[in-house]
């Protein structure tokens, strides 16, 4: 997943030490969905860089048969 | 739950403080990628699309590819630039373009043109939004403005795509000093002295340049501003006045200047008052050069019995050698971030551009044809432009730190003694 969203990541040469988090959540189908910021950097074009890279990563693969939820929340930071 | 079997290899620190059905988990910048894939298809418009091409739609598409931050993806030709197009080309980003024009009732030379630029992304959003408007000979301009706000967006600081490089060329007889864009576009000259003048220096806020002439049949010190008025000489009193720089912080200039025919790095107000010797050594002392931050100022220095080159305080005091390899080393000029000196070293006969890492110590050789000297960095200290002598003439070469890149930017007469504007804008 992170491997996935890395590639559609660009991380601004600004604001060293600058941490955002996103939660969004995966379908079982792997759709990304109810992508939002958590916790700001305080940056506007390194929270938004985060928002996209978790947005343009959708479809991730399905979510693993076994797995009996609906769906998986991410709480995932950028650093 | 088995979530340590999900395929999505998620790194988990999955703890208590998260219902099993929620993760919590950290990216970090190697995961990052370097260059974001953008589709830029040619603008709608109604107007000549050759014209179109050579004045807005080339350099825009060059200044995206030379950001070092964009990659720039090939769009087959039957793929129509849709809201989908970066999608359908693999890319991240899509940049949507139309150039219109607005007839002037009354004279075609007064019509204005308007540029209409959106960023989207592949969920469709808009990243970035703009207008621009201009009369025809703004529309290069419009195209290195788009690219900077392009880099803006995705980078939080703008490209260098605005920056101007100060030159000497004799292509009207005698040096004079000239200034062109970063991709070699626009080249006009700023002095009319008719006269031999030549290294010309900006100044930190872009307005000002200093430079050397010796139309006075002497070596003198004028300032001037970029549109080419303004021009002021600096009367020192003392021979040589040469190699002028700015201070990056308040109003000092550094230069060389002789008593007696013994060249010393000497400090005046850019009013010409308030002159301070900084050395007093018997040998030639030539080039000053500030760092950025404006404490420290490298120069060259035969005090060893080669030119090689040194770093002081700006007071004159705490000097330092510098360079060790060869016979001769000169040049020197500071990263914008003040960790690395470029400067001209010269291997097995020709000259060549050395960057030496002043943290570490560790210097290279960037290899190019012919002879290569006066280093200057581009603002955002990803490129240097320098002179070769490679075609046969001195000409003004440009590419990327590690050397690849090269572009030819000067091509009529000789051309030297570049400068790089210090700020992106």
């Amino acid at each position: 997943m992170k491997t996935l969203i890395g590639t559609h990541w660009f991380r601004p040469q600004i604001g060293a030490g600058a941490a955002t988090t996103v939660y969004f959540r995966i379908d079982r189908d792997g759709t990304i969905r109810d992508v939002r910021t958590e916790t700001s950097s305080g940056n506007g074009t390194f929270d938004r860089g985060a928002l996209r890279a978790v947005m343009e990563a959708s479809p991730l693969p399905p979510l693993p048969f076994a797995y009996n939820g609906t769906f998986l929340g991410v709480h995932l930071t950028f650093r | 739950m088995k979530i340590a079997t999900l395929a999505l290899s998620l790194a988990i620190s999955a703890t208590a403080a998260f219902p099993q059905t929620q993760i919590q988990t950290t990216i970090d910048p190697t995961k990052a990628t370097n260059l974001l894939r953008i589709a830029v298809p040619f603008p709608r418009t109604a107007l000549d699309p050759a014209a179109i091409n050579s004045a807005f739609f080339a350099p825009l598409t060059r200044d995206i590819a030379g950001s070092g931050i964009f990659g720039i993806a090939a769009i087959p030709p039957n793929i129509p630039p849709t809201a989908d197009l970066a999608k359908s080309v693999n890319a991240q980003l899509a940049l949507s373009l139309a150039v219109d024009a607005q007839p002037s009732a009354t004279d075609p030379q007064q019509n204005e043109y308007i540029v209409e630029a959106r960023l989207l992304d592949t969920t469709g959003s808009v990243q970035l939004g703009k207008r621009y408007r201009g009369p025809w000979t703004a529309i290069t301009k419009i195209a290195h403005t788009l690219a900077n706000d392009l880099v803006r967006t995705v980078n939080g600081k703008p490209g260098i795509f605005l920056s101007q490089i100060a030159l000497a060329s004799n292509r009207d007889r005698t040096f004079e000093i000239y200034l062109m864009d970063w991709d070699g576009g626009n080249q006009r000259r700023i002095t009319t002295h008719n006269g031999l003048s030549i290294l010309p220096s900006w100044s930190p806020d872009n307005e000002r340049m200093v430079y050397t002439s010796f139309v006075r049949g002497t070596s003198d010190m004028y300032i001037i501003n970029r549109r080419g008025g303004g021009r002021m000489r600096i009367h020192t009193g003392l021979g040589l006045n040469t190699s002028a720089t700015f201070s990056p912080i308040g109003n000092d200039i550094a230069f060389v200047g002789s008593v007696a025919g013994n060249p010393d790095i000497y400090l005046v107000r850019d009013d010409g008052t308030n002159i301070r010797r900084l050395t007093s050594s018997s040998s030639i002392e030539s080039t000053p050069e500030w760092s950025p931050n404006g404490r420290q100022i490298s120069f060259t220095s035969g005090r060893s019995g080669t030119p090689q080159i040194y770093v002081m305080d700006a007071e004159g005091t705490n000097v330092q050698r510098i360079s060790f390899e060869g016979d001769w080393n000169d040049d020197a000029t500071w990263s914008p971030e003040g960790d690395r000196l470029a400067y001209t070293s010269r291997v097995n006969g020709r000259f060549q551009i050395r960057i030496s890492n002043l943290v570490t110590g560790e210097t290279h050789i960037v290899a190019g044809e012919g002879s290569n000297e006066q280093p200057t960095w581009s603002p955002d200290g990803k490129w240097i432009a320098f002179q070769s002598n490679r075609s046969g003439r001195w000409q003004i070469y440009r590419m990327r730190v590690d050397g690849t890149d090269l572009m030819q930017l000067t091509f009529q007469g000789e051309n030297k003694d570049p400068d790089w504007s210090k700020k992106p804008e």
